[in-house]
């Protein structure tokens, strides 16, 4: 058997006092899409964050490619790329430069790097906007952005947190491919989303994270057989819901907003 | 003694908040309930490091800055109390410079909190009336009228009752006065943006917010330092302008000035008050339609050979390109264009003699002055108007980051050093021939270069990867850092001028200072470089402030 990619075992996260991961172990492979799941304030982007080095754990072991982290932060950094959920640019930048910036400081070749970023903007349908200012670009074009930036380097491991925010449906079918081309050259890919529907068609597997505590790790198919459910929706709602039924909870807000 | 302040501070806020102060912004129509939860909002945010570029909300910044005022006046209030002068001139002395101060902060400050407004881009969908937002939001800006007042006018007008011809009421009388022109300059600052928002399009009001920024430093510079005799001709000019007016007597002028006034304030403030929250947006996003342009840059190229590769590439054009287009930058350097400008234009008035002359020649000055610049770049490098991009940098190796400051390096010597010095040499090889100039550039060179060597050091992390803070460096350490910077530079263009009585000693002293910008830039790289890594290091910690419980209610 091939060393996983990600190998995380007993990775404990405190923010201060407060334990935000407790002990979650699971391993990533060469060439699987992930899917990382969980409610809001779950711990996944603390996760990814973790694995991108940007974070250190309180506790536990983390190894990228087999370098442990954080003492091998430097070289994990070349090795990964992220999309990150909600990021600032550095918006007086056309989309060109932004893209410029990403690359070298990833230490791309000159005549490489150009033509990465021409082949993603031409792909991303961004050419003609590539000398207009980030600022001026909508949601979706800034997400296409990000996107582009983190594969310039043409990294091993690419995280993805929330990466079809604001995409159109021609975009979100684009970058849905892409992902499928990058697992079928054999990079490995951490996705981090709420969209279940995106996550059962393109994973291999899911991870369910629920406050801080990994509460599923197989395939979406065996995840299906296991609760008796018919799609990730339902599995997803059936792991992490509290007690009651969401129609009982939403009658109550209701009632609510009509005292 | 503070628990008694607090007392008096509380009992004058539940006045401000009491029926009666409500009574008086709702005949404004201003929204009472939601003004205060607007102010409320504004102070919970700037006490969380959120809006940190205002500098009304910075109340350790402004009092600093009051106390330096109040360090300089101590020169009129001394020299009205020596010379014996008459109280009112002195007081109006200090009053005219208490206006020009006002109007200089002023100006850039409600252009920081009108034209650039992330916040309101949060609140423009909420059911928040222009007017009580727009109020809301200047209202701090009375914070700096309250502090610049009492800083310039307490000594002085403490003075008064001790001049010729002054009241034991004089104090009471000159404070008050000076405050109620101090509240008149900032409903005026104010009402100058609402006008321009009439005849400016959203998009283009950053760049002409700059321009009006500019005016008062601009004409400060122009009289200051125009060819002489320039001033008078305007001084004349005027009064000729002005002559019809002699004849109108003085009680029929003074109401019509005012009422003019007041009636361009109120038409301004109004004009404001309008509809602003929907041009927030535009405003915000103001160079929308702005394009860039792909050039194969030659000197990126030359870099990335020279000084560590790609990275260091990375390094030069983002420097190169944001000191261009932050608006935060932009606005906060452009107090030193006119004065920069003012000062070229006074070293070239002189006749620009040659350094190896006898006299003191204003060309010693030209490396000291590019290095003040370099200097005050450096501090205001760090900070910028998109600092939430920085995460960018996080991902970057850290073996990478030193080639990143190499890279940051270059731009900056580049542009501050190198381009000036070779714009300026055509005309020095003219005025005194190519040996001569081309001594004095590679002097200029090597001397500017040490500037930036100690500049390097004071940049405090990954270029505009930092929210403005005016806290630190507008006020305290930096007034006192500038003040430190101008008579080092002064020291330096007298040493300078001794220097340059001896060709040997010139080419010793180029050698020399060549050698060691070398060896300080090695020292200082590696010091920009840590500061680089533990802004990173403290960014990507920032996220634990959210687990960081506040206090309720």
């Amino acid at each position: 058997m091939t060393e996983p990619i990600v190998d995380v075992s007993n990775l404990v996260f405190r923010y201060g006092t407060t334990e935000v991961l407790h002990s979650i172990s699971f391993h990533l492979n060469k060439g699987e899409i992930i899917g990382l799941l969980g409610p809001n304030g779950a711990g996944k982007s603390t996760t990814i964050k973790i694995i991108a080095g940007i974070l250190s754990q309180t506790s536990g072991h983390v190894a990228v490619c087999g370098l442990s982290l954080p003492e091998s932060a430097i070289t994990v950094k070349e090795r990964i790329g992220y999309v990150p959920e909600a990021a600032g640019l550095f918006e007086s930048l056309s989309g060109q430069e932004f893209l410029e910036l990403s690359g070298r400081l990833h230490d791309v070749e000159e005549e490489t790097l150009q033509s990465r970023i021409k082949s993603v903007l031409e792909r991303f349908g961004l050419t003609s906007d590539r000398l207009r200012r980030l600022e001026a670009y909508s949601k979706g074009m800034r997400q296409k952005i990000l996107i582009g930036a983190a594969l310039l380097h043409n990294p091993q491991l690419i995280l993805l947190d929330e990466p079809l925010t604001g995409l159109d449906v021609d975009a979100q079918i684009l970058v849905k491919d892409l992902i499928a081309a990058l697992a079928k050259d054999g990079k490995t890919i951490l996705y981090s989303s709420h969209i279940l529907e995106v996550v059962e068609r393109i994973c291999d597997r899911v991870l369910i994270i629920h406050k801080g505590n990994l509460i599923a790790d197989p395939s979406v198919q065996d995840l299906r057989d296991s609760t008796h459910q018919s799609n990730l929706e339902d599995v997803f709602r059936q792991l992490t819901h509290k007690e009651g039924s969401p129609e009982s909870d939403m009658s109550g807000i209701i009632e609510k907003l009509r005292s | 003694m503070s628990e008694i302040l607090d007392q008096i501070k509380a009992a004058i806020e539940r006045q401000l908040r009491g029926p009666a102060f409500s009574n008086l912004l709702k005949s404004f129509g201003i929204d009472p309930r939601r003004y205060w939860l607007l102010m409320d909002l504004f102070h919970k945010l700037s006490t969380r490091d959120e809006m940190q570029g205002q500098f009304g909300l910075q109340s350790h910044a402004l009092r600093v800055s009051a106390a330096w005022f109040f360090l300089f006046s101590a020169a009129p209030a001394a020299g009205g109390l020596i010379l014996q002068a008459r109280a009112w001139v002195v007081a109006g002395i200090v009053l005219a410079i208490t206006a020009f101060t006002l109007i200089a902060v002023l100006l850039s400050e409600a252009a920081n909190s009108l034209v650039n407004p992330e916040e309101a881009l949060a609140l423009s969908h909420q059911p928040i009336t222009g007017a009580t937002y727009t109020a809301a939001k200047l209202s701090h800006l009375l914070n700096i009228v309250f502090y610049t007042v009492v800083g310039w006018n307490l000594l002085p007008a403490l003075a008064t009752p001790f001049m010729k011809d002054g009241g034991w009421s004089y104090p009471l009388l000159d404070l008050l006065i000076a405050m109620t022109l101090g509240v008149l300059i900032a409903l005026f600052c104010c009402s100058i943006y609402g006008l321009l928002m009439r005849v400016v399009p959203a998009r283009r009001m950053k760049s002409a917010s700059q321009f009006i920024q500019a005016i008062p430093i601009a004409i400060f510079t122009l009289f200051r330092f125009a060819p002489r005799g320039s001033s008078a001709r305007v001084y004349r000019s005027l009064a000729v302008v002005a002559a019809p007016l002699q004849t109108v007597p003085w009680w029929l002028l003074a109401p019509a000035f005012g009422g003019i006034a007041i009636a361009v304030t109120t038409i301004g403030l109004r004009s404001l008050s309008a509809d602003y929250l929907i041009r927030a947006s535009a405003m915000v996003h103001g160079a929308s339609n702005a394009t860039t342009r792909v050039r194969r840059s030659l000197l990126g190229e030359i870099v990335r050979r020279l000084f560590g590769g790609q990275v260091s590439r990375a390094g030069f054009d983002y420097v190169k390109r944001m000191m261009l287009r932050d608006w935060q930058f932009r606005r906060r350097l452009l107090g030193l264009m006119p004065m920069m400008i003012g000062m070229l234009l006074g070293m070239f008035g002189s006749g620009l003699a040659a350094p190896f002359s006898q006299g003191f020649s204003a060309a010693h000055l030209i490396p000291h002055f590019l290095g003040f610049i370099l200097y005050v770049v450096c501090i205001l490098l760090p900070y910028g108007t998109d600092y939430k991009g920085v995460w960018l940098f996080l991902l970057v190796s850290d073996r990478a980051l030193g080639r990143f400051a190499q890279g940051v390096h270059t731009s900056l010597w580049l542009a501050f050093i190198m381009v000036p010095n070779v714009v300026l040499f055509p005309l020095f090889a003219w005025r005194w021939g190519f040996a001569t100039a081309g001594g004095f550039l590679l002097f200029s060179v090597a001397a500017s270069s040490i500037y930036l060597t100690f500049g390097l050091r004071v940049i405090e992390g990954i270029p505009f990867g930092k929210q403005t803070q005016p806290g630190r460096d507008s006020a305290g350490q930096g007034g006192a850092r500038m003040v430190i910077l101008i008579f080092v530079t002064l020291a330096a263009a007298g040493i300078q001028y001794v220097l340059f009585r001896s060709v040997i000693a010139v080419a010793i002293a180029i050698v020399v200072l060549s050698a060691a910008a070398y060896f300080l830039t090695r020292w200082s790289l590696h010091s920009f470089e840590a500061a680089i890594r533990h802004h990173l290091s403290s960014t990507s910690q920032t996220s634990t402030m959210i687990y960081t419980e506040v206090e309720s209610g």
